[in-house]
């Protein structure tokens, strides 16, 4: 019977790889991490050789690869814009197609003289790959599902739904009406990053007050059948060029130079385009709520990473239930085409929750040569003394390296490649920037609480146990978390069941019986620019090359001289 | 062996220059002769691409090519 199957997705940004064994997750892991790179978008032949390291097996043992999207539907689209735009796209055509003839239109091709995998190899449409990504490991028997991102083939929403090991979307919205690439433009516009700075921009947007929203609204119609559409005259999305026309520039004034002063008018602007997101995808949910009577709602794409949207629609889509899974980006789609392979073709049964921790461990053996090799003096501990001690010096305002178990899947911490501080501390978002982060200061950090004691402390009902809920914290708490609490009262929570992290929820615990608080700060552990740590070699680096105060990896604790 | 090496590391090098010098042609005859015409045919007849869009389009569409079954995924298209 065929069981296991490999799902990889690259050529575009953040690549992955992920295996999955008679339905069941066995490892997943970005290439970035690897590759000390962020958002690597090549061949993921280091994610995948983990994989298959970790499923201790051999490419000669896949059954299936599976990949994330349809490449001749992909290249007909950009084929197709380049088109709408000529003459002017040819030096976008130029390089782009160089890489197209190069590597993206020979998977099979580059499977056999890179890996030695003649077997077969499946092509999962990118929003379909969404999907999976999201229903299969949700829990849920049955779910509606949609998915938002920049573009795929050529979709860029669909609706669908799912039930049992059925999976079936049923309309689509297309390419160039897309909610990720706007917020990608406006991203680029405000000075960031595209593919990285949009977390960013959603946490400046509370700075903000949304002024602009009735002129983008004016850009960005509904149309009556419930969706949306953009009007090109103010967005290109034909090349690699600027995502803005310079119409939208005369409108809403100069773009920002990447690391100029950040001044009242982005703040609004930011504020303008989260409200509008919210506004539309609170449209479609709710329309997807009316169509399909589900009581649950799958959300996956790159715009579900958008924890503030996703809580208004868990607030007021009319869904009782939403589950997004912790890598909802492009890097999911891996997942996602291994899914729809594994349970929708070869019905295997779907797993009952989804783990995020899918990537690599490190032995003690390697965390003691590293340690050593690197002349720090360290104390092997039990959990028990390790979550003590952790705890004690958070308590005492110290900021804690913290690196346990399997990596995380996706783009958050999720206790297990962490930097921890005090949520008590009034400066602890200042004190974490200065001596390793380096984030602007706007940016908020994220609190990890006990699942059961979530509900003391923000208004939140079911859990958030991937950071993709922002719910605000309940008024008698505020100046409880002054580290954690955004300037509109939310907050960005991971929820923490022991069931899925035991060390991590036995520490926030110690925490809490010190100081009456089982909330930490949890940040992702990682210098500026650089993606998270994955061995024990790059979180030693961390913390010799910041000015944290301990660092506790696996069983080993450090403390910085002084302390 | 110093020689031959080094004759083995120009002649990869040119053909990667040739290689190179090739695709970009191919690519300009294909984008100004082949794209060109299509372009010119397509504002001729009043067609249009599906990159473009319009106020009065439908945004929602029902979905296509999204069957389950393992031939079509299978394709590449």
């Amino acid at each position: 019977m065929t069981s296991r199957v490999l799902g990889l997705s690259c050529h575009y940004h953040d690549s992955a790889a992920c295996l999955m064994e008679a339905g069941g997750i066995v490892a997943a892991a970005q290439e970035e991490r690897f590759l000390r790179r962020k958002n690597a978008s090549g061949f993921p032949l280091h994610a995948l050789n983990y994989c298959l390291q970790a499923g201790a097996i051999t490419v000669l043992d896949l059954d299936a690869v599976a990949f994330y999207e349809k490449p001749f539907l992909k290249l007909a689209r950009v084929l197709e814009s380049h088109l709408d735009s000529w003459p002017r796209s040819f030096g976008s055509f130029r390089r782009t197609m160089a890489h197209w003839l190069d590597d993206r239109l020979t998977l099979p091709l580059s499977l056999k003289s890179r890996l030695g995998f003649s077997g077969r190899t499946f092509f999962v449409k990118h929003h379909l790959a969404h999907a999976a990504s999201a229903f299969y490991p949700s829990g849920f028997e049955e779910a509606a599902v949609l998915t938002v991102d920049g573009v795929g083939e050529w979709a860029t929403v669909t609706r669908g739904h799912g039930a049992g090991n059925r999976l079936r979307i049923d309309s689509e919205m297309r390419f160039p009406s897309s909610l990720g690439l706007l917020y990608s433009a406006v991203t680029s516009y405000l000075g960031f990053e595209v593919h990285e700075g949009e977390g960013t921009v959603m946490g400046l947007a509370a700075y903000g007050s949304p002024v602009f929203l009735d002129r983008l609204r004016g850009i960005v119609p509904s149309t009556p059948d419930g969706g949306f559409m953009l009007d090109r005259g103010w967005f290109d999305f034909s090349g690699d060029g600027k995502m803005y026309t310079p119409r939208f520039v005369e409108a809403f004034g100069p773009e920002r130079v990447p690391g100029g002063p950040l001044g009242e008018r982005h703040c609004d602007m930011a504020a303008s385009l989260q409200s509008l997101t919210e506004e539309i995808l609170l449209r479609l949910t709710q329309g997807l709520r009316a169509q399909t009577k589900c009581e649950s709602l799958c959300l996956a794409g790159g715009v579900a990473l958008n924890c503030v949207a996703n809580q208004k629609i868990l607030d007021s889509s009319g869904f009782k239930k939403v589950f997004v899974q912790p890598a909802a980006g492009d890097a999911g789609g891996s997942l996602g085409a291994a899914a729809f392979v594994s349970h929708a073709l070869w019905g295997h049964p779907r797993p009952a929750r989804m783990s995020p921790y899918l990537g690599p461990d490190c032995s003690a053996s390697r965390i003691r040569r590293v340690l050593t090799n690197a002349g720090l003096d360290f104390r092997e501990l039990s959990e028990k003394e390790l979550c003590r001690e952790t705890a004690a010096r958070l308590a005492r305002g110290k900021v804690v390296g913290w690196m346990q178990g399997r990596m995380e899947f996706g783009p958050r911490a999720l206790g297990n490649r962490s930097i921890l501080g005090d949520p008590r501390h009034p400066r602890m978002k200042e004190i974490i920037n200065e001596r390793v982060k380096r984030r602007e200061e706007f940016r908020p950090y994220a609190p990890a609480v006990l699942a059961e004691a979530a509900r003391d402390f923000f208004e939140l009902e079911g859990d958030s146990p991937f950071m993709l809920f922002a719910p605000r914290i309940r008024e008698e708490k505020k100046s409880v978390l002054p580290a954690v609490a955004h300037p509109d009262g939310s907050a960005r929570v991971q929820t923490v069941r022991e069931a899925d992290n035991p060390r991590f929820h036995r520490l926030i615990a110690s925490f809490g019986e010190l100081t009456g608080v089982p909330v930490v700060v949890n940040t992702s552990f990682n210098r500026r620019g650089e993606p998270m740590v994955c061995a024990a070699e790059e979180a030693v680096a961390v913390f010799k090359e910041s000015r944290m105060d301990c660092l506790a990896v696996g069983d080993f604790f450090v403390e910085r001289d002084g302390n | 062996m110093g020689i031959k090496a080094a004759l083995a590391r120009a002649a990869q090098r040119s053909a990667d220059v040739m290689r190179s010098a090739l695709l970009s042609a191919g690519l300009f005859v294909v984008y100004f002769l082949g794209m060109g015409l299509t372009r010119a045919l397509a504002v001729l007849f009043g067609g249009r691409t599906r990159a473009s869009s319009f106020r009065e389009d439908p945004a929602w569409r029902p979905a296509e090519g999204y069957d389950s079954d393992e031939e079509s995924c299978l394709r590449q298209s």
